[in-house]
């Protein structure tokens, strides 16, 4: 199969394909999407602007998998790095480092992008057939609660103790290590992400991928779109060949941030609304200090989650909880610490905890999110306003974060603030209510990137149609994240691999008929 | 799409109103004019010199030189800990600007340069001389001041920096024992076939080598207690079924 998996840095010459369908990136939305068209007898060509990196790739070091399978190197933050951006890179996008956990797409989430963004054909039993077939690929089944590690155990603790809900997760893995190096590449293949299932799935049955092609633009006029043009990208990093690909119908996979800069960079913003609406699930989190071996590097990162606070009325934004793997860089950027008390800090990882907070922004009447924009180079800027909605639910998340890990019994909980607020009891809680939150105040976060070409009926107000179509390009697709009308208030991948499953038979028809 | 009307081509948008990166850096930079300070004023302080290498990528010996005083202030020293110099991070983290995009490494070049300007130190800290020519407890005061600073400039510039220094420093295996993380066991991948054969989506294939370690003293079972040394990779990883 790997004739057909060509390394954009080895190519010495320019690339000239034809086909019937291009699938510009091979996350969680091309890789599902381009299996699809595959099996339905197309010609694909898919085009990833990372790297080719399988398992003997995956050393384990932070420093080494950051820069080879994270956007810009796992530098990606907001313009004014006041947020640290999670995304992944290369063959299998951010499902080659995520930490496994899948939710399918809740009723409420769906009923909300019916009700206020009038998404018709999106209901719980209209995609029930497609999840059920992407978790049966993909092996997504409950990890059982007897093998959560000790950084989950102190969630699932703290919220029993407290009578809040919790419950195991769900994982896309099958011969799961329990190794904790999701994030890092999974080095025995357990996970089942998208470079070791549709991909190698796709490639079998006739796709081209092309790695290392960095797409500049897409080849439209008149409403239609004829393409792309890349450049390759040369091992010493300076763009070599020039790649060129047509084809009958287009397919923009390249996520939230990435597909909206592409569009931009294409001058395809007919009604100015690309870029708008990026969500970004802001995670805030606290550290507790236990007096046993918490270990927080190893096991399956993510194994118990809580909604209890999801739904906070209709004022206010709600979120959900789970933890954090810590290994020392990550543990390191987590903190505003400098010098001996950095130092302190990290000599405390193996015996902290990190539960985190994922607010579920995008959800009240206002609440834009962010923009993606461009900077002078081409590449992807981003803004995102921490308002003072997300301010309180920070606040809130805040107290029940440590309130959790007390009630877990760490002997000190301590806030990821420039100077961190600690305290050892609830007693102490008004500490953490004096203290001062949003941008710079204290560590923010995101693994989870959505919106930015959002999906509506409506031309004036959205990107693309229900269908995934472009709502004035009719050949070109959008299938990824970028089109999510809000955030989902849970882990983002599976309603993706569930969106793509269902877009197959829209692009396939497309495709077929042109 | 029958009646739709085709777009038409619209001006890549580059600038957008909001505090970007760019734009920050580009007010402190104003600052720095404000202060009438050009080459010659960064010159009335000589910053202290350090050994750049002869192979930098980006930096010149001056940036790196700045960046070092700074790396040493960010990451811990004494009591054990191997200092930044002893790391390398100023070079790894040239090393990996050379991968930025170049409007990023640019921004971190002047963030060097507004870091360590004196006349500005001298107006906004009432620090006298270079940051990178101040003592350790001066530098790190200096962060400090940075990190808290009324002027979003002077946190952006703190949190990338910082955080660059951080990453480098804690990534490199010299400061595992310090930290007392174990590491990752040896799972054996390095020598794994790639894949070698599609997985079906009737019959889903497990991968061809074995999923625990190699190391026979390394992996655990999860029902076991967790040692500080070894990781809880099970010998015989559950097949989970749902």
């Amino acid at each position: 199969m790997n004739e057909r998996i060509i390394r954009g840095r080895e190519l010495s010459a320019a690339v000239s394909e034809r086909c019937d369908v291009l699938v510009i990136g091979s996350g969680a939305g091309g890789a599902v999407l381009a299996a699809g068209l595959v099996e339905a007898g197309l010609d694909v060509v898919m085009l990833e602007a990372g790297g080719y990196h399988t398992r003997r790739d995956f050393t384990l070091n932070e420093g080494e998998a950051f820069v080879k399978l994270y956007q810009q190197q796992g530098a990606r933050a907001t313009d004014d790095v006041s947020i640290a951006i999670l995304q992944g890179k290369g063959v299998g996008g951010s499902t080659t480092v995520n930490w496994s956990t899948c939710f399918r797409t809740p009723p409420r989430v769906l009923e909300h992008w019916a009700r206020v963004h009038g998404i018709e054909g999106l209901g719980e039993a209209e995609l029930a057939p497609h999840f059920d077939a992407v978790e049966a690929r993909l092996n997504i089944s409950t990890w059982p609660e007897s093998q959560a590690n000790e950084n989950n155990q102190a969630l699932l603790r703290g919220a029993r103790a407290l009578g809040w809900d919790a419950a195991p997760l769900r994982r896309n893995v099958r011969g799961c290590a329990n190794s904790g190096f999701c994030g890092l590449g999974c080095p025995v293949d357990g996970k089942q992400g998208m470079h070791v299932t549709y991909l190698p799935d796709a490639v079998a049955g006739g796709m081209r991928l092309y790695t290392d092609v960095e797409v500049q633009t897409l080849d439209w006029s008149g409403g239609r779109v004829r393409g792309a043009l890349g450049r390759a990208r040369q091992a010493d990093g300076a763009l070599g060949p020039a790649v060129e690909v047509k084809a009958k119908v287009v397919a923009l996979c390249g996520g939230a941030i990435n597909s909206p800069a592409l569009l931009l960079r294409s001058g395809l913003n007919p009604n100015g609304r690309v870029g708008l609406r990026t969500f970004l699930h802001p995670v805030v989190g606290m550290a507790g200090r236990y007096a046993h071996r918490i270990d927080p590097y190893y096991g399956a990162p993510q194994s118990i989650g809580s909604h209890q606070f999801i739904d906070r009325g209709s004022d206010k934004v709600g979120f959900f909880l789970e933890v954090a793997p810590l290994h020392p860089m990550l543990a390191s950027t987590a903190s505003a610490l400098i010098g001996e008390q950095l130092g302190e800090f990290l000599a405390l990882l193996p015996n902290l905890s990190a539960i985190i907070a994922l607010q579920a922004d995008g959800f009240l009447p206002g609440d834009e999110g962010g923009r993606v924009s461009l900077k002078p180079s081409g590449q992807p800027s981003i803004v995102y306003p921490v308002g003072p909605a997300l301010q309180e639910s920070i606040r809130e998340s805040h107290a029940v974060l440590a309130r959790l890990h007390i009630a877990a019994g760490a002997e000190e909980v301590a806030s990821l603030h420039a100077e961190p607020v600690r305290l050892r009891t609830e007693a102490e809680l008004p500490k953490l209510h004096a203290a001062r939150y949003g941008a710079f105040e204290h560590a923010i976060f995101t693994a989870h990137q959505m919106g930015g070409c959002a999906m509506g009926p409506k031309a004036e107000s959205s990107v693309v149609r229900p269908d995934h179509r472009h709502h004035s390009v009719e050949n070109l697709f959008i299938v990824d994240g970028s089109v999510l009308p809000t955030s989902l208030g849970v882990n983002p991948s599976e309603t993706i691999y569930g969106l793509a499953h269902r877009a197959r038979a829209f692009v396939g028809a497309a495709a077929s008929g042109a | 799409m029958p009646g739709a009307t085709p777009p038409t081509r619209s001006a890549p948008a580059s600038a957008r109103p909001g505090i970007s990166r760019r734009s920050a850096l580009q007010a402190g930079l104003a600052g720095l004019a404000v202060f009438g300070v050009g080459a010659g004023g960064l010159a009335v302080w000589p910053t202290t010199e350090a050994d750049a290498p002869a192979d930098l990528l980006v930096l010149s010996p001056r940036t790196w030189s700045v960046l070092s005083a700074l790396a040493e202030a960010v990451c811990p020293s004494g009591g054990g800990w191997p200092t930044a110099a002893a790391i390398g991070v100023a070079s790894k983290i040239d090393k990996l600007m050379a991968g930025m995009d170049k409007d990023d490494a640019d921004q971190l070049v002047l963030a060097l340069l507004l870091i360590d300007n004196a006349l500005a130190g001298l107006a906004l800290d009432r620090r006298i001389g270079t940051f990178s020519g101040a003592d350790l407890a001066d530098r790190r005061r200096a962060l400090q001041a940075w990190r808290e600073s009324a002027l979003p400039v002077r946190r952006t510039a703190f949190k990338a920096l910082r955080g660059l220094c951080a990453s480098a420093y804690f990534a490199d295996p010299r400061t595992e024992a310090m930290v007392g993380y174990p590491g990752a066991p040896n799972f054996g991948q390095a020598d794994a076939p790639a894949i070698q054969a599609p997985q079906s989506a009737e019959a889903p294939q497990s991968p061809d080598s074995p999923q625990s370690p190699d190391s026979p003293d390394s992996p655990q079972s999860p029902d076991s207690p967790q040692s500080p040394e070894a990781p809880t990779a099970p010998a015989d990883p559950p097949e989970v079924q749902p």
